[in-house]
C-alpha cells in the first residue's frame, strides 16, 4: 500500500501543477467553461483518490470545493476571486500534507487550519454526491426545458419491514436528494401499548414530491428495497388544474388521501412557478454570445497516468496467462459437452481475449514521443554543419509498443544523422543545383496490417551506387568482379565495417554505423531498407511490429513437435512434390528461380534425414526467397510470446516459445537468424 | 529431571538416480511434477531435456541422472518420468527450474549433526556439488547444492551454444 | 468509527471483487469468510451494519447463515444482501421468505452492486 501511496502523491502534484496552470488562466478569464469542467475534474480525482488512501482530510476539504465548482459549472453560482483563491491555498495545502505527511510544524499546521477554514466558509449549500454523479452524466443537456415532474405516493410498508433490515427513513432521505417532498404520516394503524410489537411497522405515509424530471424509474429506484404492494406512485401533470382524469385517479387509488386535492393543486403551482424562474435564469447563462474558452487550447495531459513499465509487463503477463488458462478451459468443456458450461466459457473468453488486446494496448506509446529527441539533434546539427533543414513529421500518432519505441531513438538518430551529414547539401550547393535553399527532412509513420512503417526521407544528394561499390571493394567487403546491381550496392551500407565519410567526422561515421541499426532493427523483429536516387534524396524504411509479446503465426509440426513461424516472413506453403526439389532435396523452384531449403528436422537432429517431409513454407528474408520443410501445415495460431527459460537465453534461432490451447509448449522460430546461421554454415 | 538439548533440524526431499540417493533442502523445492510432458529445443546440450510449462512460466528441464553421473558412469541411466521444480539463486537471480529424477523417495527431517562432510575424493561426484551427506539405515545420501550445480551448468550451456557457431 | 460489512462467499474472487468495490467507495471495514460457519464468528456482539452472503456454500450454506443471524437478537434487523446465481423461481421464493433486505444476481454490474449496499448502509 506504502509503494501505491507514493504513486498517489506523484499523481496528485502532477495534477496539482495542471491545476494551477488552468487557474491562472481562469484568473483571467473567469467565464471559461473547459477550465472550471478541468478542475472539477481534477478535484474529483484528487478527492477519490485521497479517499483510497486514508487521507481524510484532504478528502474532505477537496469535497466541499468540489461542490463549489460543481456550482459554478451548473451555472447557480459564479467563479469568484476568493474561489480561485481558494483553490490556490487548497493546492498548497495538499502539497503540504503529501510532502510532510504527519509531521507538520506548528507553523504550518496554522496556515492549515486557515486554509481549511477558509475553504470551510465556502461551503454555503451541500450537495450531496449522488447528485453531482446524475449531472455529471447529464450536464450538456440542462439548457433542455426541465420537465415539472409531481408524484403522489402512499407508502405501506409491511409489518415485518424491520425483520428485513430494511429502515424505512432512507426513503425519505433519498426522495429528498431527488427533489422537494411533502409528508403525512397516517397512525391511525399504531395499536394501544399493549398490543405494540417493538419489531413491526405500524406506520404508514403519503407523500407528494415535486422537483423537474422525476422519472419512474428513480421513484422505483428509491423504492429497490420494497415489495409492488408496499405502495403506490401517481404521477400528475404540473398544471394550474388537476384534470377531472386526474382527481378520479387520486380518488380511486388514494382513498382518504392525507391531503387535499387544493393541497396538490398549490404544490404544481409553485413548483411551476419555480422551474419557469430557474429557466429563465439557465437561459441567461448559456446563451452567452461569446462563449469564452471555446478558442482556448485544450488542456491534456493529466488524464494520463503513469505506471511503472514493470508493473505492467506482470499485468501483461497475468493477462496472457488468463488467456491461456481460458483456452485450456475451452477445450475441456468441448469434451464435456455441456452448453450452460460452454456459454459461460465463451462470455469468458470473450472478456479475457478483451482484457489482453486493453493490455497489449496499454504498452502502446504515440510515435511523436520520439520527435522532441528527433527535432532537437536535427536542429542542432544543421547549425553545426551550417545545412539549413525543415522538418516534416506525418503519422505521428501513430502507436507502437513502448520497448521498440525506446530501442528505436538510437537507430533514428543515426539515420537522421547521416541524413543531415551525408544527404542534405550546403545552402550554396543546393542553390547550384536549382534546388531550394533549405532542405526538408521528413519523418512518415503510418500501419500496415500488423506492422507500422518509418520512413525518413530526405532531398539531398542521394546515395551513388557506383561510389558505395567503390567503396566495398576497398574495404574488401565485395570482390572487383563482382557485379552488384543497385538495390544490392545500397543494401552494402547496412554491411559491418561500412562507413562512407571520407574523414571521420564528428557527426556521423564512426565506423560503427547502418549495420548497426540494422542489427537493432531486426532485434525488434523489423526490416530496414533503403532507396536512393541521385540528386533527388534517400528514403529509409523501417518496417516494425506493432507489439512484440504477440505475434501471428503458422503452426507447422515437425517430427513430434510444433512449431511456430511468424506470419510476417511467411510467402506461402506448397507440397514439396510441386516445387521440383532436386534428389536431396536442397533445392526447389520457386517463381522460376532455385532456391535453397532448410529441412528443419535435419537442422535440429530430430531424425535421421530420411526426407519424407511433405510440405514446404516459402519465407522470405532480404528479398531472397528460402524452403522450409516440414511435416505438416496444421494453421494460423496469434502467440503470446514467452521467454524461453534463463538457461536458454543465448539460443540463437528462437525468438520464445508458447503456449498453446491444450496447454503443450510451441517453439517460435527466428527465421532471421535461423537464415543467418545456415549461412554462416 | 531429563534435559532435552533442542538439535535443529532440517527437511529434505530425497530422490533415488540408479542406486543412488540424494537430497534437495525442502526450501528449495517448489513442486513435484508427474507424467508432465517435456517440450525438446533443438540445439542445446545433451543433459537438457527441454521445456515445460510451470504456471505460464517456461521452465528449462535437466536430465539429472545425466549430469550427476557425468564425471563416472558407472551405470546406465535413463530420464526419469518426475520433475522437481527447484528455486535457484544463480549470480543472485532467482530462477526456476525443473530436474527429472527416477523416482521421488520420501521428505525426511535430519538433525543437522547427523550432516557429515564430503570426502574431499572418493566420490564419484565433484565434491563442490555437494553439502553433505547423511545417512538413513544402511544407505548414504548426497545433499545436492542446487544452485551450484546450476551455476556450473549455465557455464556448459553457453559453450555448448558457441560451440555450435564454430562448427 | 467505521461501519463493518461481512461478506461471505467461497469464491476467492468474488470475495476480492467486493471488497474491492466496496473500499473504494465507501471508508468501511470489512470481515470476509468463505463460509457461513466462518461469517457467523463474526456475529459476537460486535456492531455489524451489513451482511453481503452468498447463497451455496459449503459447511454452512447462506440460508443457513441468515436463519441462525436473525436468531440472534443483536442482529434481527440487520440489512442482508444475498448474492445468487439462482434463477429457479423456487430457491429464490425460499430465498425472500428468509426476510432479506436485497438479492443481488451474480455476476452483477459494479454501479447497481453500489446502489444496494449504499442504500443499506444509509
Amino acid at each position: 500500500m506504502i509503494e501505491y501511496q507514493d504513486k498517489y502523491i506523484a499523481d496528485a502534484l502532477q495534477l496539482i501543477s495542471n491545476v494551477e496552470e488552468v487557474l491562472l488562466k481562469l484568473e483571467e478569464n473567469p467565464m471559461w467553461n473547459e477550465g472550471i469542467q478541468e478542475i472539477f475534474r481534477v478535484l474529483h480525482t484528487l478527492k477519490g483518490s485521497a479517499g483510497m488512501f486514508g487521507l481524510n482530510q484532504i478528502e474532505s476539504f477537496t469535497h466541499i470545493l468540489e461542490n463549489k465548482y460543481h456550482l459554478i459549472r451548473e451555472g447557480t453560482e459564479q467563479l469568484s476571486p476568493l474561489v480561485i483563491q481558494c483553490t490556490f491555498e487548497a493546492m498548497d495545502l495538499i502539497v503540504l500534507m503529501l510532502e510532510s505527511k504527519e509531521n507538520l510544524s506548528e507553523s504550518k499546521k496554522q496556515r492549515v487550519l486557515h486554509i481549511q477554514q477558509a475553504i470551510a466558509g465556502l461551503e454555503t449549500q451541500y450537495v450531496t454526491e449522488s447528485e453531482i454523479f446524475q449531472t455529471d452524466i447529464s450536464h450538456n443537456q440542462y439548457s433542455t426545458p426541465s420537465q415539472a415532474s409531481i408524484w403522489l405516493i402512499r407508502f405501506i410498508p409491511d409489518s415485518d419491514l424491520f425483520m428485513r433490515g430494511v429502515n424505512p427513513m432512507g426513503v425519505f432521505r433519498e426522495i429528498a436528494e431527488l427533489a422537494s417532498i411533502q409528508t403525512r404520516v397516517n397512525f391511525q394503524d399504531v395499536p394501544s401499548l399493549d398490543r405494540f410489537k417493538y419489531n413491526t411497522t405500524h406506520l404508514s405515509w403519503d407523500l407528494i414530491i415535486t422537483g423537474s424530471d422525476i422519472s419512474r424509474e428513480a421513484i422505483e429506484d428509491v423504492f429497490m428495497f420494497y415489495l409492488d404492494n408496499e405502495y403506490i406512485a401517481l404521477s400528475l401533470n404540473a398544471k394550474d388544474h388537476l384534470s377531472d382524469l386526474e382527481l378520479e385517479a387520486i380518488n380511486d387509488s388514494f382513498k382518504d388521501f392525507l391531503f387535499h386535492p387544493d393541497e396538490i393543486q398549490a404544490e404544481c403551482m409553485k413548483l411551476e412557478s419555480r422551474l419557469a424562474a430557474a429557466m429563465k435564469e439557465n437561459t441567461l447563462k448559456t446563451y452567452n454570445p461569446e462563449e469564452p474558452g471555446n478558442i482556448e487550447v485544450q488542456t491534456k495531459k493529466n488524464s494520463v497516468i503513469n505506471v511503472a513499465s514493470e508493473r505492467l509487463d506482470d499485468y501483461v503477463n497475468l493477462v496472457s496467462e488468463l488467456v491461456i488458462l481460458n483456452s485450456q478451459m475451452e477445450l475441456q468443456v468441448q469434451k464435456y459437452a455441456n452448453p450452460e458450461m460452454s456459454k459461460l466459457v465463451s462470455s469468458l473468453n470473450k472478456l479475457s481475449r478483451k482484457f489482453r488486446d486493453n493490455a497489449l494496448h496499454m504498452r502502446l506509446v504515440q510515435i511523436d514521443v520520439l520527435l522532441v529527441r528527433l527535432r532537437r539533434l536535427i536542429r542542432d546539427v544543421s547549425l553545426k554543419l551550417g545545412k539549413e533543414v525543415e522538418f516534416v513529421s506525418e503519422g505521428t500518432d501513430t502507436e507502437l509498443d513502448k520497448t521498440i519505441i525506446n530501442a528505436l531513438e538510437a537507430p533514428l538518430l543515426h539515420i537522421l544523422r547521416n541524413s543531415l551529414d551525408h544527404g542534405i547539401e550546403t545552402p550554396e550547393e543546393r542553390l547550384r543545383k536549382n534546388k531550394s535553399r533549405q532542405g526538408i527532412i521528413r519523418f512518415i509513420s503510418f500501419y500496415s496490417g500488423a506492422n507500422v512503417f518509418i520512413q525518413i526521407q530526405d532531398d539531398g544528394k542521394g546515395i551513388d551506387p557506383e561510389f558505395i561499390r567503390t567503396k566495398a571493394i576497398e574495404k574488401g567487403l565485395i570482390n572487383a568482379k563482382d557485379t552488384p546491381d543497385k538495390k544490392e550496392c545500397l543494401a552494402l551500407i547496412f554491411a559491418p565495417g561500412f562507413t562512407t565519410a571520407e574523414t571521420v567526422s564528428e557527426i556521423s561515421g564512426r565506423g560503427v554505423g547502418m549495420d548497426v541499426v540494422r542489427q537493432t532493427i531486426s532485434d525488434l523483429r523489423g526490416e530496414i531498407d533503403v532507396d536512393s536516387e541521385i540528386n533527388l534524396g534517400t528514403s529509409v524504411t523501417l518496417k516494425l511490429p506493432l507489439t512484440l509479446s504477440i505475434i501471428d503465426t503458422l503452426m507447422v509440426r515437425i517430427e513430434n513437435s510444433i512449431f511456430l513461424i511468424p506470419l510476417s516472413s511467411i510467402i506461402s506453403c506448397h507440397n514439396i512434390s510441386a516445387l521440383q526439389p532436386d534428389t536431396y532435396r536442397r533445392q526447389i523452384v520457386y517463381d522460376s528461380e532455385l532456391i535453397p531449403t532448410i529441412d528443419l528436422a535435419e537442422e535440429f537432429c530430430m531424425d535421421a534425414g530420411l526426407a519424407t517431409k511433405q510440405k514446404v513454407v516459402i519465407i522470405s528474408h532480404f528479398d531472397k526467397y528460402y524452403g522450409l520443410i516440414v511435416d505438416e501445415v496444421i494453421g494460423e495460431n496469434q502467440a503470446v510470446i514467452r521467454p524461453l527459460s534463463y538457461f536458454h537465453r543465448h539460443q540463437e534461432f528462437l525468438s520464445g516459445a508458447s503456449i498453446l490451447g491444450d496447454g503443450r509448449l510451441a517453439l517460435i522460430l527466428d527465421t532471421t537468424k535461423l537464415i543467418k546461421r545456415k549461412i554462416l554454415k | 529431571m531429563k534435559k532435552y538439548i533442542e538439535i535443529e533440524k532440517q527437511t529434505f526431499l530425497t530422490f533415488a538416480i540408479g542406486s543412488n540417493w540424494f537430497a534437495l533442502n525442502i526450501h528449495k523445492v517448489l513442486e513435484v511434477q508427474r507424467n508432465k510432458e517435456i517440450t525438446p529445443v533443438p540445439s542445446t546440450a545433451e543433459f537438457v531435456l527441454g521445456i515445460i510449462n510451470f504456471r505460464g512460466e517456461i521452465l528449462t528441464v535437466v536430465d539429472a541422472n545425466a549430469k550427476l553421473a557425468s564425471h563416472k558412469k558407472t551405470e546406465k541411466t535413463t530420464p526419469g518420468k518426475i520433475i522437481i521444480i527447484v528455486e535457484l539463486d544463480i549470480n543472485d537471480r532467482k530462477v526456476n527450474a525443473g530436474i527429472s529424477v527416477e523416482k521421488v523417495l520420501k521428505v525426511i527431517e535430519v538433525p543437522i549433526d547427523q550432516l557429515k562432510a564430503v570426502p574431499e575424493f572418493g566420490s564419484i561426484y565433484n565434491p563442490e556439488y555437494l553439502y553433505g551427506v547423511f545417512q538413513i539405515n544402511e544407505k548414504f545420501v548426497s545433499v545436492l547444492n542446487i544452485d551450484k550445480i546450476f551455476t556450473a551448468l549455465e557455464l556448459d550451456f553457453i559453450l555448448e551454444h558457441s560451440g555450435n557457431e564454430n562448427e | 468509527m467505521k461501519k463493518n460489512v461481512v461478506i461471505a462467499d467461497d469464491f476467492e474472487n468474488t470475495r476480492w471483487v467486493i471488497e474491492f468495490t466496496i473500499k473504494n467507495n465507501f471508508d468501511i471495514n470489512i470481515l470476509k469468510a468463505e463460509n457461513g460457519k466462518e461469517a457467523l464468528q463474526y456475529f459476537d456482539g460486535r456492531p455489524i451494519h451489513l451482511l453481503i452472503t452468498d447463497l451455496n456454500m459449503p459447511e454452512m450454506t447462506g440460508i443457513e447463515l441468515i436463519e441462525q443471524v436473525k436468531q440472534l437478537s443483536a442482529y434481527q434487523f440487520l440489512p442482508i444482501i444475498l448474492l445468487t446465481t439462482e434463477t429457479d423461481p423456487t430457491k429464490r421464493n425460499e430465498a425472500s421468505a428468509l426476510k432479506i433486505t436485497a438479492w443481488i444476481k451474480k455476476p452483477f454490474k459494479q454501479d447497481e452492486f453500489l446502489k444496494v449496499v449504499k442504500k443499506c448502509l444509509g
